[in-house]
């Protein structure tokens, strides 16, 4: 026996096989009907339609045959596929490449067999219509026409029924995208090259008051005036763009705008999903008085309060015995890190609302490390550390607010300083590379503990309660940090030290490269 | 030796007042004259004008941004220096009382003890 070789395009071949989305699939009455007509028509007790894939034949319709699969190494179609034409085989016993095939010594003791390779309109041959019989016998010219005809009817049918099957799947997957764009809250409009709506989901119509008809065909700038008078090309520079709504009633309202482009039939299109704000501006604005009321609520008495204490600590100090004394420093030094914390609230919340802008300029990282490290000395000193500037370039550009900035210092060298043993030393160093300049903080303190990394950049996170009265700090130093960093499109993190201790480290882009960054998003 | 400075100090926490003035006795730089709402301050400032004003920001019936509007409009007072005493420390809410016209503006809570240096500080600047 022969095992048939497998067509030289039989990687393709199989994928065209499977993309047809008929193997394994029930038996249908129209494919059935062609087998039947075959059967009748050329008077054989088997007729097959048999698909080859990787390791079997599988019958899509069988009359006559109790299997519905075999061996592809056994297959007689598979022979017929890899000669690419009508393969006729009148006497199995007399061809050296059945002779002992199971199916032709053993059941169904086939002897003569005649297959129609079913060749797609792609030019692939995924098998066969094929006719059996027990006995040898030939096939008259009538016979082998019939056979071509009802082979075409086939390859008609399961190519009918695979655009059919596509045409399922296409309607299907625009079904499902249609329930997402009916279902979100988000007004998404599309939008073409000359400024067009072409599209619009229903809380886009909800959004801006105007049915989904009244959409199509109307200018951008009738319902985002501002975005509409952008450059097409400078449109998505900006991830989110804070702009104002025009509703069909000439209300007006506060949007964002998230704008992607994208191609349509080969037509450049932007996808502008938009989102109310309206609310959550208000919600910020009356967050942000609420924290300016209670900010000015705690700091009057606290005026008092601190004022009190340092007049009677000034004036009185010698009238007063020593351990009262030391119970109004503790009242003083307290009501200095109720002042932190107000202060420190009033950061996160100024950073953690959108709308505060930050005051961007070029600086150069590596002077402005020199600056904070300097600006630290003297609480440094206060704790017997040295700060120690060990690697830097030259000059590393970024684009950054300094005050922020400092403030991401401030906070890292005071932690770095406070767990670090009174003696040591604290140092920094800068990586810079194409795109991204790193700064790291090492300290020598006793690590942090696997149970507190994942809340360490939390608010009010400290390593136990007692460091707040140990350490000082408010707990939202690292909070306000990574606050900072975020804003400035940067990372941070931190590792163990080699030999014990910390390094907190931070990574801004270089100036270069956020450019190229926001130039990329524009294209 | 320095001229003496009268300064006018207006809030109306009767608290804070108390702390400030405790501050400032015995200073001999300052002559201080403390008064507890904007109308007061304001016939006060007539009657002899202050070098110097400290003023508190919000009081209640007139506050600090009226009463500084009130004092500018008095001749002598046109180019003394006004420092704002404010709770509000937000940056907008600072640099509105910087367009106002403010000399500076000392954010509470403030060191008492410092306030005297701080003031002359400011005077000469």
């Amino acid at each position: 026996m022969l095992k048939p070789a497998k067509p030289a395009n039989e990687a393709d071949r199989l994928a065209a096989l499977y993309a047809l989305g008929v193997l394994d699939t029930s038996p249908e009455e129209r494919i059935d009907r062609i087998t039947r007509l075959a059967r009748g028509s050329l008077d054989v007790p088997i007729a097959l339609v048999s698909l080859v894939d990787e390791n079997r034949q599988w019958f899509k319709s069988r009359q006559g045959l109790d299997i519905s699969e075999t061996p592809r190494d056994l297959s007689f179609c598979a022979h017929a596929i890899l000669q690419g034409d009508l393969l006729i085989v009148p006497d199995a016993l007399q061809d050296s490449r059945f002779h002992d095939n199971p199916y032709v010594i053993g059941d169904p003791h086939i002897r003569f067999y005649a297959g129609m390779p079913i060749t797609l309109s792609s030019g692939f041959t995924v098998g066969t219509l094929c006719i059996m019989d027990r006995r040898p016998r030939h096939l008259d010219h009538q016979q082998v026409s019939i056979l071509y005809d009802l082979g075409r009817c086939v390859i008609g049918e399961l190519e009918n029924q695979s655009t059919l099957s596509y045409l399922r799947t296409i309607r299907d997957q625009e079904q499902q995208l249609r329930a997402v764009l009916n279902g979100v809250s988000e007004a998404i409009i599309l939008v073409t090259d000359t400024d067009m709506i072409q599209a619009a989901n229903p809380a886009a119509s909800n959004l801006f008051g105007l049915d989904a008809g009244q959409f199509i065909g109307r200018q951008v700038t009738s319902v985002l005036p501002a975005v509409g008078k952008l450059h097409w090309q400078s449109r998505t520079r900006a991830e989110r763009q804070h702009t104002r709504g025009l509703a069909a009633d000439g209300s007006e309202f506060d949007v964002e705008v998230s704008i992607q482009r994208s191609t349509v039939n080969e037509h450049p299109m932007q996808v502008m999903v938009i989102q109310d704000i309206t609310e959550r501006l208000k919600v910020e604005r009356m967050k942000a008085e609420f924290v300016s009321t209670v900010s000015h609520e705690l700091r009057t008495p606290l005026t008092s309060i601190r004022g009190a204490l340092d007049l009677v600590l000034d004036r009185f100090h010698g009238q007063m015995p020593e351990k009262a004394v030391m119970m109004l420093h503790t009242a003083k030094r307290n009501s200095e890190r109720l002042t932190l914390l107000i202060n420190d609230i009033l950061n996160l919340e100024k950073l953690e609302t959108s709308s505060t802008p930050l005051d961007m300029e070029e600086l150069d990282i590596v002077t402005l490390t020199e600056q904070a490290i300097s600006a630290n000395e003297s609480y440094a000193h206060k704790y017997q550390i040295r700060l120690v500037l060990q690697d830097a370039p030259l000059l590393a550009w970024v684009h950054g607010d300094e005050h922020r900035l400092f403030q991401v210092y401030a906070n890292l060298l005071s932690n770095a300083i406070k767990y670090s043993p009174a003696g040591g030393s604290v140092e920094i160093s800068i990586d810079s590379d194409v795109d991204r300049v790193t700064v790291s903080v090492r300290d020598h303190g006793p690590g942090i503990s696997d149970a507190f990394r994942d809340k360490i950049f939390q608010r009010f996170a400290q390593a136990d309660s007692s460091d707040t009265r140990k350490r000082g700090g408010t707990g939202l130093g690292l909070s306000i940090t990574r606050s900072i960093i975020e804003r400035h499109h940067g990372t941070i993190g931190f590792r163990p030290a080699e030999g014990g201790g910390t390094v907190f480290h931070f990574s801004l882009p270089v100036k270069n490269l956020l450019e190229k960054v926001q130039h990329d998003r524009s294209d | 030796m320095t001229d003496l400075i009268n300064l006018l100090y207006v809030d109306d926490d009767e608290d804070i007042s108390s702390i400030v003035e405790l501050a400032f006795d015995g200073d001999e730089r300052f002559h201080l004259t403390i008064c507890l709402s904007g109308q007061e301050a304001l016939v006060v400032a007539r009657k002899a004008p202050p070098d110097m004003v400290l003023l508190d920001v919000m009081m209640p019936d007139m506050d600090g941004r009226t009463t500084y509007r009130e004092l500018r409009a008095i001749p002598s007072l046109t180019d003394i220096p006004v420092i704002f005493l404010t709770a509000k420390v937000q940056p907008a809410e600072l640099q509105e009382l910087f367009q106002l016209g403010a000399t500076d503006v000392i954010a509470k809570p403030f060191e008492a003890l410092s306030l005297p240096d701080r003031l002359l500080a400011i005077k000469r600047r």
